[in-house]
């Protein structure tokens, strides 16, 4: 019985692998002194770039620190494109692309992905927060695939490419005081066209699902606000536990109010 | 050739990894990662189907894994573990995607240039056999109570009423990632169910 699907994917795929295979070997052929001197260049004008103070790219700072590139976005930079370019002067040819975030990770980067659909494990994250970070360290020349997104205001009507801390400043719940109150008192608290929702955090419930906040009020006014995440500027889910507290984290609100 | 029906060699014994061997044969030799592809074919379209219950995802999720291991060839250490597990840790990425995205990521394809073969009725019966549902079906009614409605219901509308993903979600009134996501917890569940404690 012949199999369509599964035959024809692995011949897909074996023939991928003979063309990677070709372009490693001709790539090899080209001579492992040219990689070293491609290299070396590489870490002469990456060194340069910290001597020249005039960058263009103000917004992203590169420097060489024992063989390693330092990066790190500074000035709320990101312009996809200028990121791309600083790094690729500093020899690193990675994509980069923007994706709508909230207010308190623009700028930040959202996602490091490499070939393995996961991030190289060459690479550290610097200042990670809430699982967005502001800048990375990878080896000098570092030959591999890296996808990274960076956060892009979104409009109003963007949903979020990654959920938000809902109290940080300029997210939808900053300043509002809501962390610790008992699901009861917060209605009045909440910005003109913010959609509330409520998601009860309980080791009883497995599989807990967003309700309206009179819904919860309904079940259990007495639960307080432990953490909220903003999934666009007007939707927003608060997490509420009998203690106001998440196992093992500590809510975060902004500090400029 | 009948790949859906293969799997690994019966003769394998425990300590040898062979598909970490073949991994990194593949690094140098392209024959090596069809052999690696013939003897994880089926764990890894089953892995999928019996995550989405959706023939389409799991042929496509399966093609993107493959893929994405081919490219990450290089990355593979069998200090880290087994070529097996390593591979089906790519699966785990690529699937919590696909629920977080509600669609099956191309990256991997795209960058190496391998299309995805179309399935014909063959291929899709020849998938639906090789996870048999009729065990979620029997324990249903009792295990149906222990999900919270709104998961319980999306269950049943895949599981039992076999409808596709859209119209679940037209129905519960949510998107379709969303039912997507329900199936997946239900299924999860069921899952733990069937197995003995």
């Amino acid at each position: 019985m012949s199999d369509s699907f599964g035959d024809s994917l692995r011949d897909e795929l074996v023939t991928a692998a003979r063309r990677a295979r070709y372009r490693q070997t001709r790539r090899r052929r080209m001579g492992a002194l040219a990689t070293f001197g491609a290299t070396l260049l590489i870490a002469v004008l990456a060194g340069a770039q910290l001597l020249h103070t005039d960058r263009a790219e103000a917004g992203v700072d590169i420097k060489v620190e024992n063989g390693q590139l330092v990066v790190r976005l500074t000035d709320l930079e990101f312009r996809s494109d200028v990121i791309r370019d600083a790094l690729a002067r500093a020899g690193l040819h990675v994509t980069v692309s923007a994706q709508p975030v909230g207010p308190s990770d623009v700028g930040r980067f959202v996602s490091a992905v490499g070939a393995g659909a996961a991030p190289p494990r060459e690479l550290h994250a610097l200042s990670e927060r809430d699982g967005t970070f502001e800048g990375f360290v990878l080896p000098v020349g570092w030959p591999g695939e890296l996808d990274l997104i960076v956060g892009r205001p979104a409009t109003a009507t963007e949903t979020y490419f990654k959920a938000s801390n809902a109290f940080a400043a300029g997210e939808p719940l900053a300043c509002s005081h809501l962390l610790g109150q008992a699901l009861r008192d917060i209605a009045g608290h909440v910005r003109t066209g913010v959609r509330l929702r409520v998601l009860v955090v309980s080791v009883n419930e497995a599989n807990p699902v967003p309700v309206t906040l009179e819904e919860a009020i309904r079940a259990n006014p007495d639960l307080q606000v432990a953490g909220a995440k903003a999934f666009s500027s007007s939707d927003v889910v608060v997490l509420a536990t009998t203690t106001g507290q998440l196992p093992g984290t500590t809510p975060t609100a902004s500090s400029e109010c | 050739m009948n790949h859906l029906v293969r799997s690994g060699s019966p003769s394998d014994r425990v300590g040898d990894d062979v598909d970490g061997a073949l991994l990194m044969r593949a690094r140098t030799s392209p024959d090596a990662f069809g052999e690696f592809y013939d003897r994880n074919l089926r764990g890894v379209l089953a892995f999928f189907y019996r995550r989405t219950a959706c023939t389409e995802s799991a042929a496509d999720l399966t093609a993107e894994t493959f893929t994405a291991a081919l490219a990450g060839l290089h990355r593979y250490r069998p200090a880290d573990g087994t070529g097996r597990s390593w591979m089906f840790g790519i699966a785990n990425n690529l699937y919590r995607q696909y629920l977080r995205r509600g669609r099956v990521e191309t990256k991997a394809r795209r960058r190496l240039g391998v299309r995805t073969p179309v399935l014909d009725l063959a291929d899709l019966e020849r998938i639906e056999t090789m996870v048999d549902f009729a065990p979620y079906v029997a324990i249903l009614p009792e295990a149906l109570g222990e999900l919270s409605p709104i998961i319980r219901d999306a269950v049943e509308l895949r599981i039992q009423d076999q409808l596709p993903y859209k119209e679940i979600a037209a129905r519960l009134g949510c998107t379709e990632n969303s039912a997507r996501v329900r199936v997946s917890r239900g299924l999860d569940r069921l899952q733990a169910a069937l197995e003995p404690s």
